[in-house]
């Protein structure tokens, strides 16, 4: 009996994982809502290290950074706050560290991270958002893809959950499913943009424009002359391939 | 002990850590000089005490010591209490002497090969960008270079909008290599640009809206063109204050 992957198989991949991804995000989630539910809640409550750092700490996962993001005015002792951690790998050997991001809004280095779309995305729609693949130089340094989505506490918008995750750990995995579909397979975001293909014609990065991304993500039928479009559930990505 | 330098971004530099020999009086020079080059904002605040031993790798003794010194030198001043820390006194010139002293001290040819090596970042930068960003990078650069146009009349806030600017286009290239070539670049030569930048008065405010026009409209060689040209007219300033110092000390 022969299997053949096709581009449904590679989008099921690529839901899957970002199933897993928001799952995790759901658990960080409720980790905060008790300690934010108290009255003026402190840097200190927020009780996630260990579960961020056993996230970072896994092997198997692909996770580079991982935390949380406050809304402003949400914390008693702090108006800006990220409780977060990354991890860096230098000769071989992985640390996870806290981010010591600037916070003070007056103080030398501050980035008003309201501003960057992996906070202001949910913010503005309450909804599971991907950033990238981008240059997150304020973070890790490389072409990241970052995951966030909204914590409510008692119907209130508190901030957002995120993890990042390597572009070049996402590619190697995704290319090994990508390698058994005889048709070229290129994955994209919402703006057109390469994250994987499997033809090195596009290259992670690359803008694919004038495409009916739009149309094809909001579920639309439209035909196009090279390409054919698979969503991916619950993602703003889809697998092209070609005709 | 945690890496806090990496959020500091183009400021990392500044916050390094520093050798073992006469610490007080490297902490004082570190910071004297990147206040004295108007590379902090005036008015900004410096980190805790415990922060800056931490990043420089020196006690808080160290680090008091040399506060006191920079007090001395009017060029912190701090404030004890709620919302209370030590908080940048730009000179009145906006580093400007600090910066012609310094650069009284570098040879022309020195500074040509420099222009070459950001001449050629920047303007790969700007055609890469030009075939990659797509519209929300558009937007937040043009956000970016109208700010920096709204600042003529007030220099202060320049550097930052400068650095930043350039950093954004950079991402946009969506290369990290290059990014991270550009905060290099940034640490290094950075005030020097910026003093030309404010010396250039309202001509750099329309070259980065410019070149946000050529990404924007997708067109790469436009881009590297005006991007070349906007860091050849920083450099032809820079020549231009070099020049001054040099006639100076010959007087």
């Amino acid at each position: 009996m022969t299997t053949t992957t096709t581009d449904t198989d590679v989008a099921r991949w690529v839901s899957d994982f970002g199933t897993w991804v928001f799952g995790q995000l759901d658990d960080l989630a409720d980790l905060l809502v008790g300690p934010l539910s108290a009255r003026s809640p402190r840097r200190a409550d927020l009780d996630i290290e260990d579960r961020c750092r056993a996230m970072l700490a896994d092997p198997q996962t692909p996770v580079a950074g991982a935390g949380a993001v406050m809304a402003p005015g949400t914390l008693a002792d702090a108006a800006y706050w990220l409780e977060w951690w990354t991890t860096e790998s230098r000769g071989g050997t992985t640390t996870i560290s806290k981010l010591a991001a600037e916070t003070d809004p007056r103080a030398v280095g501050f980035r008003d991270y309201t501003e960057l779309p992996w906070y202001a995305k949910p913010f503005e729609s309450g909804q599971r958002h991907v950033t990238g693949p981008y240059v997150d130089y304020l973070c890790t340094d490389q072409y990241t893809l970052t995951f966030t989505q909204p914590f409510l506490v008692d119907g209130t918008f508190a901030g957002v959950v995120g993890v990042d995750v390597l572009v070049a750990w996402f590619e190697e995995r995704l290319l090994e499913v990508m390698d058994t579909v005889d048709r070229t397979c290129v994955l994209v975001n919402a703006t057109g943009r390469v994250v994987t293909s499997s033809d090195p014609t596009w290259v992670t990065g690359d803008l694919l424009r004038g495409l009916p991304v739009g149309a094809w993500l909001a579920g639309e039928a439209t035909p196009q002359a090279d390409w054919t479009a698979t969503a991916c559930t619950d993602l703003p990505f889809l697998v092209l391939t070609a005709r | 002990m945690a890496d806090r330098s990496m959020p500091l971004g183009p400021y990392a530099a500044v916050f390094a850590p520093l050798p073992a020999e006469g610490r007080a009086e490297a902490v004082r020079r570190r910071l004297g000089e990147a206040i004295a080059l108007g590379l902090l904002p005036d008015g900004s605040m410096l980190p805790p005490e415990s922060d800056l031993a931490d990043r420089f790798g020196v006690a808080t003794v160290t680090v008091r010591e040399a506060l006191g010194t920079l007090r001395d030198d009017d060029l912190i001043v701090t404030r004890r209490g709620r919302g209370g820390g030590s908080f940048v006194k730009a000179p009145q010139d906006g580093g400007r002497a600090a910066l012609l002293a310094r650069l009284a001290h570098v040879g022309l040819g020195e500074l040509r090969d420099l222009a070459d090596h950001y001449c050629a970042i920047s303007g790969h930068c700007a055609a890469l960008a030009a075939e990659r960003a797509d519209s929300e990078d558009v937007a937040r650069l043009r956000r970016l270079a109208s700010a920096r146009a709204d600042l003529d009349d007030e220099p202060s806030g320049i550097p930052r909008l400068e650095g930043t600017f350039h950093l954004e286009l950079a991402a946009m290239a969506q290369s990290a290599r290059l990014t991270r070539e550009e905060m290099a670049l940034q640490r290094e030569i950075g005030p020097v640009l910026w003093l030309a930048d404010v010396e250039l008065g309202t001509a750099a405010g329309p070259a980065h809206l410019a070149i946000v026009e050529a990404v924007a409209a997708g067109d790469p060689g436009t881009a590297r063109q005006r991007a070349e040209d906007h860091v050849r007219q920083l450099f032809d300033a820079v020549k231009a204050l070099h020049r001054l110092t040099r006639s100076r000390r010959n007087e």
